[in-house]
């Protein structure tokens, strides 16, 4: 399993004196990803640098987690095809994150 | 199907916890609603790791979260837990979407404990991945055990910053600085409002000397004022303020690197549902903005209570003691305690809960948001981040003659996306309020709209009439 060996320093860093779940791989964007079972979806992808969650609809500006409680909307990605919030969103293994499909929803929806 | 209950608690935070355990002792059947997937609400966050016997030594609040947690398993009601309320009527209808779909409810009484959100005031690259907010950077650490990009400059109001900026170092981060619009001078004319809780007096100097050990600059009296990056965090500028929270022009401003951000002004109460009853509400900048006005036993209108943060902001402790005394007073109308009997185990909570307040509101006031800080917002700054509108376009908005927030939010789109006004809500209506050279009374607050809370479309399609749907009158009515 491909393992990400060293973050960028911008990424998350678990503590790693808190007890965790076992390590599963997940799925973001068809690339395998080691997480723990049953952390927030967002610390998964935080911890492996990933922050950028989204564009932004009209400029297209990136977007990440901003307020960890379910309401900015700003972590939305898609698993397993149903659109939901990456901080409310628990790790499973085998889960298949799509980060950016809204986005590219909006843009076709506006071309029309 | 419609699931009854004698009372529906919306929220299981501490005054949501304790309002469901009281009414329960009474007798009555109680149902708490909550999004999360554990009771605690946002201070108890219940952690997604193991919790051993040294993180509870570390951490009253964890401790606290376990007996509340404890004694709520203990009481009775029940929990539909990662249930999201999105509708509620006078009568009492309530509907949330749940894993499975919309569940219905009915009852005879509703109490209102929905918590708060946080404010954060834009500045240019806010909306960069790796900036978080400071009360969502608690969450990050309390209930994930993770920290932000290392370093964190941590920046904005009121003692979460000590907390937050602490708990980083606890976790193994490290912390670039700490921006505090607060002088020490309005720090020290706190203390006498804190002293009627000296344990939460001592944590909180506590964090601060823990940070003056481990040589973390905290920088008084100042705010962020841009936060650069190209996709990543990379440094953040920082400037003095006046008494209003302006940066001063001139001032010199300086640069420091970090890498990852949390940054908060203070807590707004979720009053969505309290204006979606159309309940009339008062503003309080102290309190943390638009209030509904309540009886002193919770009361707010015939069946509904409100208790906790999202009738003004107060505080974990006061949350918990309101909601007792909501729950009191709700079985007292429904019959379940005679008046004498609610007289007698209303007066001690009722004492408490002044002293609780007391420091709460203390807390509160000094977190509460100056206009200096939303009118130095640039231009071309996103106020929305769902829409993209800048400042420039609220600025337009007005002088095109939009007078109240409602009349922005049509014009602009401005609080029309997915979050519905969450995260932009005071920051629109304080630039609406200098713009317009009026008040935050006057501009007013978004008119409530159901769903009130983003939901899949398969939820809604067919599971109410139009007739149902409460159209409040805007606020200031
Ligand atoms: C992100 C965040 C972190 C915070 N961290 C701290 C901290 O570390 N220390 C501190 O002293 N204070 C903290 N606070 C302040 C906090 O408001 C109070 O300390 C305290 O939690 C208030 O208790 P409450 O019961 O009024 O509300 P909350 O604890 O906020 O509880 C409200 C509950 O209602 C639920 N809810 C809201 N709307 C809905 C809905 N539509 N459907 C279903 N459920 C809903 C929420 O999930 C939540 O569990 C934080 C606030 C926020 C927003
Ligand atoms: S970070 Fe705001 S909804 Fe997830």
């Amino acid at each position: 399993m491909p393992e990400i060996s060293s973050p960028p320093p911008e990424a998350w860093r678990r503590d790693p004196h808190v007890a965790r779940g076992p390590l599963v791989q997940i799925l973001v964007d068809g690339l395998p990803l080691e997480a723990h079972d049953g952390e927030p979806l967002i610390v998964a992808l935080g911890a492996a640098g990933c922050l950028a969650m989204r564009r932004s609809p009209k400029a297209g500006t990136p977007r990440g987690a901003f307020c960890l409680m379910g309401s900015c909307q700003e972590c939305l990605v898609h698993v397993d095809g149903a659109p939901v919030e990456a901080c409310m969103e628990l790790v499973r293994s085998g889960m298949r994150v799509e980060l950016d499909r809204l986005a590219r929803d909006l843009r076709k929806l506006s071309e029309r | 199907m419609t699931q009854s209950y004698d009372v529906i608690v919306l929220g299981g935070g501490p005054a949501g916890v304790r309002a469901a355990i009281a009414a329960r002792r009474q007798g009555l059947t109680v149902a708490v609603i909550d999004e999360g997937r554990r009771p605690g609400g946002q201070v108890y966050r219940a952690p997604n790791f193991t919790v051993s016997a040294a993180d509870l030594d570390a951490n009253p609040d964890l401790v606290r979260g376990e007996r509340l947690r404890a004694d709520f398993a203990g009481s009775g009601a029940e929990l539909f837990a990662r249930h999201r309320a999105w509708f509620a009527a006078p009568g009492i209808k309530v509907s949330a979407a749940g894993p499975e779909g919309a569940t219905w409810f009915e009852s005879r009484a509703l109490i209102l404990a929905t918590g708060t959100s946080e404010r954060a005031i834009p500045v240019p690259g806010i909306t960069l991945p790796g900036v978080i907010g400071l009360a969502a950077a608690t969450v990050l650490l309390k209930a994930h055990g993770a920290v932000p990009g290392s370093p964190t400059l941590v920046a904005g109001v009121g003692p979460l910053l000590y907390a937050v900026a602490t708990s980083i170092l606890k976790h193994g981060g490290q912390v670039a600085a700490v921006v505090d619009l607060s002088r020490p001078g309005e720090w020290a004319a706190a203390l006498p409002g804190m002293i009627s809780r000296p344990d939460l007096l001592a944590r909180g100097l506590g964090w601060m000397l823990s940070l003056k050990r481990a040589g973390i600059p905290i920088h008084h009296g100042s705010t962020v004022t841009a936060i650069r990056g190209d996709v990543n965090v990379q440094e953040v500028e920082i400037c003095p303020v006046d008494g209003n929270w302006a940066p001063i022009a001139g001032a010199r401003r300086k640069t420091i690197a970090a890498k990852g951000v949390a940054i908060g002004h203070g807590l707004t109460p979720a009053s969505e549902f309290a204006r979606i009853l159309a309940i009339p509400h008062r503003f309080s900048a102290e309190r943390g903005g638009w209030i509904p006005t309540l009886a002193p036993d919770r009361k707010a209108m015939d069946g509904v209570y409100i208790a906790g943060d999202c009738a003004g902001i107060s505080g974990a402790a006061a949350a918990e003691i309101a909601g007792t005394l909501a729950g009191l007073s709700a079985a007292r109308d429904l019959g379940a305690l005679t008046d004498a009997k609610y007289a007698e185990l209303a007066l001690p909570v009722s004492r408490s809960l002044a002293r609780a307040e007391r420091f709460g509101w203390t807390i509160s006031k000094l977190m509460s948001l100056r206009p200096g800080l939303a009118r130095a917002i640039a231009s071309d700054t996103v106020v929305c981040r769902c829409e993209d509108v800048a400042r420039e376009t609220i600025d337009d908005a007005a002088k095109a003659g939009a007078t109240h927030v409602n009349q922005l939010k049509s014009l602009t789109r401005c609080g029309m996306g997915p979050c519905q006004g969450r995260s932009c809500g005071e920051a629109a209506a304080e630039i609406m309020a200098a713009d317009t050279n009026t008040s935050r009374e006057a501009v007013g607050a978004w008119t409530a709209r159901t769903p009130l809370r983003p939901l899949p479309l398969d939820v809604l399609l067919g599971s109410y009439v139009y007739e149902d749907i409460l159209k409040p009158p805007p606020l200031p009515a």
